[in-house]
């Protein structure tokens, strides 16, 4: 290279500007000082085939001194000239050919002519333009704050639109730490240890701004404010020595928010009615009060009472028939207390039939909190009917329907068509954000032939707008004994309070074109309930589980179940994993039922997205008045917490509302699969539209304060809701949408139809920010935008592979060879060894383990991440499990809800994650553990990787 | 103040397995026992109203006492204390020392019990005095109920020795289901 060596050293830009640069001056230079060839003598001097590009100079910027480049041949010596005379402050040596020195002031474009003469005054020249221009820094806002700011946008602005694209270096000082507390878009290299960098603003040819955004990293430290000096460095080369434009903007520290999380803990009081069985003639409402917090109550009473309503719901009949107070003592963590109130037999004859409502309250405890879930008051109605009327039977009702009619009430099912439709609540959500099924309503298919399981707490059977799917006498109920009036076959809910399962029912199979209410996803296909929810004095017996998801021969026989609708999960959790029977059934499902090609069991992902039992992260900013609360952005409990939902045979789903984002409740998690409708609660936005207990006198009708459908012309017996919500209507969706697959390819194995709903989801929230927060000023991602991993799967902890798209699906479903996956093999390898986990660092401590010998065909289908770690609180730690392909995913969020009462550390604690769908394990998986607060150590003392493959056609 | 919260009544059937157990176990009564569970090794402690002075089993010293209206079970290991509190006035409930997740944690009242010939689960039900039992032969196990006032731990010590079971193992408890 024949370029000077000052010209290089003086030019420290980052390597795109200084390539650029050199480029520059080579085509200034046009060659180097010794001509490449010597010529003959008593040549005539040239500059053929060499052009100067415009020089683009700035007041007040130091040129890195450019060369002119050399003429060709001319007899020696040649002297070098420019006219005019260069602008004040710069030096022409031609000598040298450089131009040189700090301009002083402005020059328009001028052209100037360079001419070189040899000693035979033969001449050569050329004509370039030279400009001098201002150059101004300007910033939209003085101040940044640290927590919900969209960021201060930075903008550099020329006196003259350069003719050719420019770079323009800022810097950035000051007291803040770029990379830690702040950055820059377009930075390539933060530097946090030294605090200083330059992002490269590039302002294009013709422009004369060009603009970059500066944004805060968050973090949970009391600093104060911090400064932040940006200033012009260079501009298209030349160097301003400090006297750049600059401008200061002041970063706003928003406190300490919980500088260690432990001193957010508290109690978590929880009342709820677990319980009602017959006991001779008289009922028992049971209840019970448990503490799911992390820190001790302090002890309180309990009220309890029954209430009468005749047969106009609302109307109370004033004093209550019965009641009692109970004293509720101090709850250590995990500790409660049971209870119930009867109903005896005397009340019931003297009130005769209506319903009598039970109502817990609790006194809350000062300085307690109470979750979103329940709180402190819970309610159970029970009705009896009219004399000879059995409360634990389903009593056939009669309705209008005609074969063949619209059903009346799917124009506001959003969740099968959105227009934008409110859905009896106030306002709409936004077109399209549904299950993408226009053509299955219009020409099928309906899931026709496909057996469906509903794992609940009962099934309406005899609902007029259920009863044609249900499948005669597969049904079951596991709570004959408690109801000595009931019927094996019946899981008749005899609350009164609405039955969850049937909800659940209406969004998967209400029947299509009846003339009455709505439609489900599949509205051929035949459905069956088991109550293992309300199977509450069993709840702890084994076979329930079994015998419900498709173990039992039976009482119930649930062999012949092809989806297993799991609408479920834990109130709240522990660190654990599956039970034996839990795994060992859904293993046998997948193996053995539908003729080996495996039955569905399609699982509500949880609704501990804001349920901060212990941890009152989603207060931290109340104090502030501030509208920004952390678990907004990271959510508290994580669906991975509940260890029903880590086994990798699942379908997890989680729940969006009519806006085609996030329902405010929905859990989320590296587990999740796909993404269905759920809403929200249907007052201001739309919950989903769907069966309720029929009648006037049960379900949502009796709800107090309750929006309903009873008033409406289009609901005239009180049989449907507007309000059912959670990730529980989120899964019924996905059933409903698998059982069309079963119809359209009924070769399909389950691992068909899980790769299908990955290769169809939908992104949803396409634009979802990653969150990065700085924890000892190293900033780390909490929460990823959309990823595409390294097979080419969209992946995002809130949706998994996205919203579940129906008609995509099916059209996959026809074009798929059946079991053409591979065989499922599995794989594990162990990495042994601890390391310390430094505390309050976002950098974290990092482990690789090398994955080799697996076949290099191999597909990943799920990976489990089986983690050992001693750790104070291990609410404070954050996982991230890192692909040889380089997908990262987080599989633990930091401050897990689920941790908080569980000290100690991880103990083969087992999370599962979908992020690699695709990829092949061979390679160097990375995981890195950072501790988030300040306080607690510990250490990763090992963890295991279990994969189970595939091999995918291409 | 109102009154404290009540005890269940049990049903007819439980009581009966209540009296055959109570025949079966005399000699054993208030054991702390270690047994396998489907999560590894765990200290059972027997339910009741009994105090259990420390006692050391499988390296973990566990011991229970009564505070105010609390049952108070205490497992010290690794240098470690873990504490549960279970109300008096309530259903009986067993505890388990789990030290694989260093906590307490509930027994269920069933046993999984894997036997070369199923059909001999009835066999097996009564020699514990249980209340039923399902066989799960394509999972390679059978589920057998033990009235709630049983001890599971002695229950399953029982079943070790009998000639027509393989393993047997106790069931931990998981958190509550709810309808999401």
């Amino acid at each position: 290279m024949c370029l000077s060596s000052r010209f290089v050293r003086h030019n420290r830009v980052f390597a795109p500007a200084r390539y650029a640069v050199l480029l520059l001056a080579v085509l200034l230079a046009g060659g180097c000082d010794t001509p490449p060839h010597r010529l003959p003598q008593n040549r005539l001097p040239s500059f053929a085939g060499i052009t100067v590009l415009p020089q683009i100079y700035f007041q007040g910027a130091t040129l890195p001194d450019p060369a002119l480049p050399a003429a060709l041949g001319g007899d020696a010596p040649l002297r070098y000239t420019l006219d005019p005379a260069l602008p004040p402050g710069l030096t022409f040596y031609a000598a040298t050919r450089v131009i040189s020195g700090t301009p002083t002031e402005t020059l328009a474009p001028t052209e100037f002519t360079y001419t070189a003469m040899d000693a035979n005054s033969d001449t050569a020249s050329l004509t370039f333009t030279m400009s001098v221009g201002t150059i101004s820094l300007d910033a939209d806002a003085t101040e940044l704050a640290e927590w919900n700011d969209p960021g201060v946008s930075v903008t550099v602005t020329v006196s003259e639109p350069p003719p050719l694209a420019i770079e323009v270096a800022v810097d950035a000082g000051g007291t803040a730490t770029q990379g830690g507390d702040f950055e820059i878009d377009g930075l390539p290299d933060s530097d946090p240890d030294d605090g200083s960098g330059s992002v490269q603003v590039m302002i294009e040819a013709g422009a004369d701004h060009a603009s970059t955004t500066l944004r805060s990293i968050p973090d949970f430290e009391e600093e104060g404010n911090k400064s932040i000096e940006l200033s012009v460095v260079t501009a298209n080369g030349s160097r301003f020595n400090g006297s750049g434009p600059s401008v200061s903007l002041e970063l706003l520290d928003e406190g300490a928010m919980f500088p260690d999380a432990k001193d957010r803990l508290t109690s978590a009081v929880l009342v709820l009615f677990n319980n009602f069985r017959q006991t001779g003639t008289d009922y028992e409402y049971h209840f019970a009060v448990i503490n799911f917090g992390a820190v001790t109550t302090t002890p309180t009473t309990l009220r309890t009472r029954i209430d009468y309503e005749d047969f106009a719901p609302g109307q109370l009949l004033g004093a209550p028939l019965a009641s009692r107070r109970f004293r509720v003592p101090s709850l250590p963590p995990g500790a409660g207390v049971r209870g119930h109130i009867s109903l005896p037999n005397w009340i019931q004859v003297r009130w005769g039939p209506g319903i009598y409502t039970a109502t817990a309250v609790v006194n809350a405890p000062r300085g307690d909190y109470f979750s979103r879930v329940g709180g402190f008051l819970d309610r159970h109605s029970f009705l009896i009917p009219e004399r000879g009327g059995n409360p634990f039977t389903c009593e056939r009702v009669e309705r209008p329907v005609s074969p063949g009619a619209d059903d009346p009430l799917q124009p506001h099912q959003w969740n099968l068509a959105n227009t934008g439709q409110p859905a009896f609540a106030l306002a709409g959500g936004v077109p399209g954000e549904d299950l993408r099924m226009t053509g299955a309503l219009a020409e099928g298919p309906t899931g026709r032939g496909v057996e469906i399981a509903i794992i609940d707490t009962g099934l309406e059977t005899c609902h007029p707008d259920l009863r044609d799917n249900v499948a005669p006498g597969a049904s079951h109920n596991f709570n004959k004994e408690a109801w000595p009036r009931s019927a094996a076959a019946d899981p008749f809910n005899p609350t009164a309070s609405g039955d969850h399962g049937t909800g659940v029912a209406g969004v998967i199979a209400a029947t299509a074109k009846n003339g009455i209410g709505i439609r489900g996803v599949a509205p051929d296909a035949r459905i069956r309930g088991y109550n293992f929810l309300s199977a509450f004095d069993r709840g702890p017996d084994p076979t329930i589980l079994l015998d419900s998801l498709g173990a039992g021969t039976s009482e119930p026989d649930s062999s012949g179940v092809h989806i297993f609708n799991m609408s479920y999960g834990f109130l709240h959790g522990l660190q654990g994993n599956a039970s034996r029977p839990f795994v060992d059934v859904v293993e046998h499902g997948v193996t053995e039922l539908r003729d080996g090609r495996g039955a569905l069991y399609v699982k509500a992902a949880g609704n501990g997205f804001r349920v901060c039992l212990a941890l009152r992260r989603q207060h931290a900013f109340a104090d502030r008045e501030s509208p920004y609360r952390p678990s907004d952005a990271l959510g508290c409990a994580s669906s991975n917490g509940d260890y029903n939902n880590n086994q990798p045979q699942l379908i997890t789903v989680g729940g969006f509302n009519a806006d085609g984002k996030r329902a405010s409740y929905s859990a989320t998690g590296a587990n999740l699969w796909v993404s269905a409708p759920a809403g929200e609660y249907g007052r201001l936005e739309p919950a989903l539209v769907t069966t309720d207990q029929a009648g006037p006198l049960r379900g949502a009708d009796i709800e107090p304060g309750a929006i309903d459908l009873d008033d409406e012309p289009l609901d005239p017996h009180g049989d449907y809701r507007s309000t059912f919500n959670g990730t529980s209507a989120a899964a019924p969706n996905t059933t409903g949408a698998v059982a069309l697959l079963l119809e359209t390819q009924p070769n399909l194995t389950w691992r068909d139809v899980k790769h299908i709903l990955a290769g169809t989801a939908r992104q949803i929230d396409p634009d979802i920010e990653p969150v990065r927060i700085a924890f000892g000023g190293k900033p780390t991602v909490l929460r990823h935008g959309w990823i595409t991993n390294g097979a080419g799967y969209h992946f995002h902890n809130w949706y998994g592979f996205g919203a579940v798209s129906a008609d995509a699906a099916v059209e996959m479903a026809r074009t798929l060879t059946p079991d053409n996956l591979g065989a499922l093999t599995n794989a594990e390898f162990t990495h042994e060894g601890s390391v310390a986990i430094p505390d309050n660092d976002g950098g974290g401590a990092s482990r690789t383990l090398t994955v080799t010998g697996v076949s290099e065909s191999a597909n990943i289908e799920a990976v489990e991440l089986i983690l050992r770690a001693t750790h104070d609180f291990p609410s404070d730690l954050g996982v991230t499990l890192v692909s040889p392909a380089g997908t990262e995913s987080i599989v633990n969020p930091i401050f897990n809800d689920v941790l908080t009462a569980d000290p100690g550390g991880f103990r083969d604690w087992s999370l599962l994650t979908n992020a690699f769908y695709g990829e092949s394990p061979n390679g160097d998986w990375t995981l890195r553990v950072i501790d988030a607060a300040p306080g607690d150590v510990g250490s990763l003392d090992g963890w295991t990787l279990k994969f189970a493959l595939g091999e995918h056609p291409d | 103040m109102g009154q404290p919260l009540r005890k269940r009544t049990f049903a007819p059937l439980e009581l009966a397995g209540v009296a055959l157990l109570s025949l079966l176990t005399a000699v054993a009564q208030a054991q702390v026992l270690a047994v396998s569970s489907d999560e590894g090794r765990i200290i059972v402690v027997p339910g009741g109203s009994s105090t259990i002075p420390g006692t050391m089993v499988d390296g973990v010293s566990v011991s229970v006492g009564v505070e105010g209206e609390f049952r108070v079970y205490r497992a010290v290991f690794r240098g470690e204390t873990h504490v549960a509190h279970v109300a008096l006035d309530g259903p009986p409930r067993h505890m388990a020392f789990d030290p694989a997740q260093a906590r307490f944690r509930e027994v269920t009242p069933s046993l999984l019990v894997e036997l070369d010939d199923y059909s001999r689960l009835n066999e097996v039900v009564e020699a514990i005095g249980g209340i039923s039992g399902k066989s799960y032969e394509q999972l390679g196990f059978a589920v057998v109920q033990l009235p709630e006032t049983a001890n599971p731990g002695e229950a399953a010590q029982a079943l070790q020795g009998h000639a027509a079971v393989n393993t047997v193992q106790v069931q931990l408890s998981r958190p509550l289901n709810v309808p999401l």
